[in-house]
């Protein structure tokens, strides 16, 4: 019973700072020395934990659970009622735009207000003209959340994206969701509850785009996943260091009693195969349900600055409504199990 | 008659950017990241000593959170307290300096040289901050040292 509670509790602890860190980056909660110190450590074996014989029997268990939750998850897709639920989901895609606008407005709101932009950590203080980039935010904040030249704002927010990788580099590459979503919004705009709709009718700026709308969804998908396998590779297994400074500054050997180079470990494997469920549309709905929960309970245990957040929420809703989109293993893989399993012709994709 | 309706929006959109640009400006609480790390126990603590703080605004004392430093998690910062009697604590894995300006970061207050809390600095208002009775300009960056004692003042 022990050793259950303590694999389940080692389990949640992986997704937990799977994607506590993969969002955080790790540099909400420490301090900015720290993190650059960290970023100078560079990890030569950064699995190895996970394959020590103290733990070898846990990383296995762990692996099993994943593997069976999995396989549940999709014998439960290829079943009638998972149809059903799929096609009561999908009528809530009409929201997915007005959810991206919602959570880049949000984002930019706090940002603004917190004197950064995309992340706490890249701070409007490190850049030039910061001050006017912080109005700026205000700015394309309002518009977005109103709906108003959305295209435009869209496309300003993009002009800032590459701005300001001039000063950050290749870290910018953890944020390739913002990237995705602005990107989204500039090429599609967003008509559903704007003012754009009052004053401009229904045609989007580049109304001959519409035909590849279908490539919305995974256009953000795609860039969530990739967001968050770089941030899994780069920071937890590169500087693995950094996830250990966490986990022993923040005490949480005293909840969960296991050496903290291990959890780590664990944490960045989670989050690469997170990431890289979430790029190949892989048990979509699941792997996102995950990572909702656990950025949920991370934000509760850690009570940390929430705004970087809203942007999760929204690409994640998004993902979970529109489920095995353009793209996708599931897309395909869902109607071969049902065929397999339930012996019905397998449809061909879900609508 | 939708080109004027769209000036307006406009119009309307600047407006309330400038006004949340003005409270973001202006707002009491300190929303960047952690300036101050936490005590790492699985490493020795290289220093540890204490300074006292008052704080008077408009020559009413201000008493300290007795929570300052007990962060999310199970975080002790390296400047906390433990109490609200002006007692301030310093611990710390390394011998790193910390200032007063950090000591208000970690309290999530605002503390600039033209505010302090909600309280802004003007012409008739100022910003005061003694250590040992000795005026200091840059107050922000004052060295935590031990047994300071240290009055901010507003008045």
């Amino acid at each position: 019973m022990k050793s259950v509670l303590r694999t389940i509790s080692l389990t949640s602890l992986f997704f937990i700072l799977s994607v506590h860190f993969a969002h955080a980056h790790e540099a909400y909660v420490l301090t900015h020395s720290e993190f650059q110190q960290g970023l100078m450590t560079f990890a030569t074996n950064p699995l190895a934990p996970l394959f020590d014989p103290k733990y070898i029997h846990t990383s296995e268990v762990i692996t099993l659970c994943v593997v069976a939750l999995y396989l549940l998850n999709f014998l439960w897709a290829a079943t009638p009622w998972a149809s059903r639920l799929d096609k009561l989901i999908k009528k809530a895609a009409v929201i997915g735009p007005l959810i991206i606008r919602g959570a880049i407005s949000a984002s930019f709101f706090y940002a603004a207000y917190a004197n950064a932009i995309l992340g706490p950590e890249l701070s409007l203080t490190q850049i030039p003209g910061g001050a006017v980039i912080r109005f700026l935010l205000f700015v394309l904040s309002v518009m977005i959340f109103f709906g108003f030249c959305t295209e435009l704002a869209a496309v300003i927010g993009l002009a800032l994206f590459f701005s300001i990788t001039f000063t950050f580099g290749g870290y910018m590459i953890t944020y390739a969701n913002y990237f995705g979503e602005l990107l989204v919004l500039f090429l599609f705009g967003s008509r559903f509850f704007s003012l754009d709709v009052l004053l401009f009718g229904k045609r989007t700026l580049f109304s001959f785009l519409q035909k590849y709308r279908s490539l919305e969804i995974p256009i953000v998908r795609i860039l969530y996943g990739f967001a968050l396998l770089y941030a899994g590779w780069s920071i937890k297994f590169l500087h693995q260091s950094l996830s250990v400074e966490v986990y022993n500054q923040y005490h949480l050997i005293n909840f969960f009693h296991a050496p903290a180079d291990f959890i780590a470990a664990g944490a960045g494997l989670s989050e690469m195969a997170i990431g890289l469920f979430i790029l190949i549309g892989f048990g979509q709905r699941l792997t996102t349900l995950i990572s909702l929960v656990f950025i949920t309970l991370s934000i509760l245990y850690f009570r940390e600055m929430l705004w970087p957040h809203f942007m999760l929420y929204g690409i994640s809703f998004s993902i979970i409504i529109n489920s095995a989109d353009t793209f996708t293993i599931d897309r395909y893989l869902v109607p071969f199990i049902r065929k397999v399993v339930f012996g019905k012709k397998g449809e061909r994709g879900r609508k | 008659m939708k080109v004027a309706a769209g000036l307006l929006c406009l119009v309307g959109i600047i407006g309330l950017s400038l006004l949340l640009y003005h409270t973001a400006l202006t707002q009491s609480t300190y929303d960047g990241l952690p300036t101050v790390p936490c005590i790492d126990y699985t490493k020795p603590i290289l220093q540890d000593f204490h300074v006292t703080l008052a704080i008077q605004i408009n020559d009413k004392t201000l008493q300290l959170d007795p929570t300052i430093g007990q962060d999310y998690g199970n975080c002790l910062h390296d400047i906390f307290t433990n109490d609200s009697s002006g007692v301030v604590y310093v611990q710390s894995n390394d011998n790193q300096t910390f200032s007063l300006g950090q000591f208000f970061d970690v309290w999530k207050k605002t503390f600039t040289p033209q505010q302090i809390f909600s309280f802004q600095t003007s012409s008739s208002r100022h910003i005061e901050v003694l250590v040992n009775n000795q005026k200091i300009e840059a107050y922000r960056n004052i060295i935590l040292k031990p047994n300071q004692h240290i009055i901010v003042m507003y008045k």
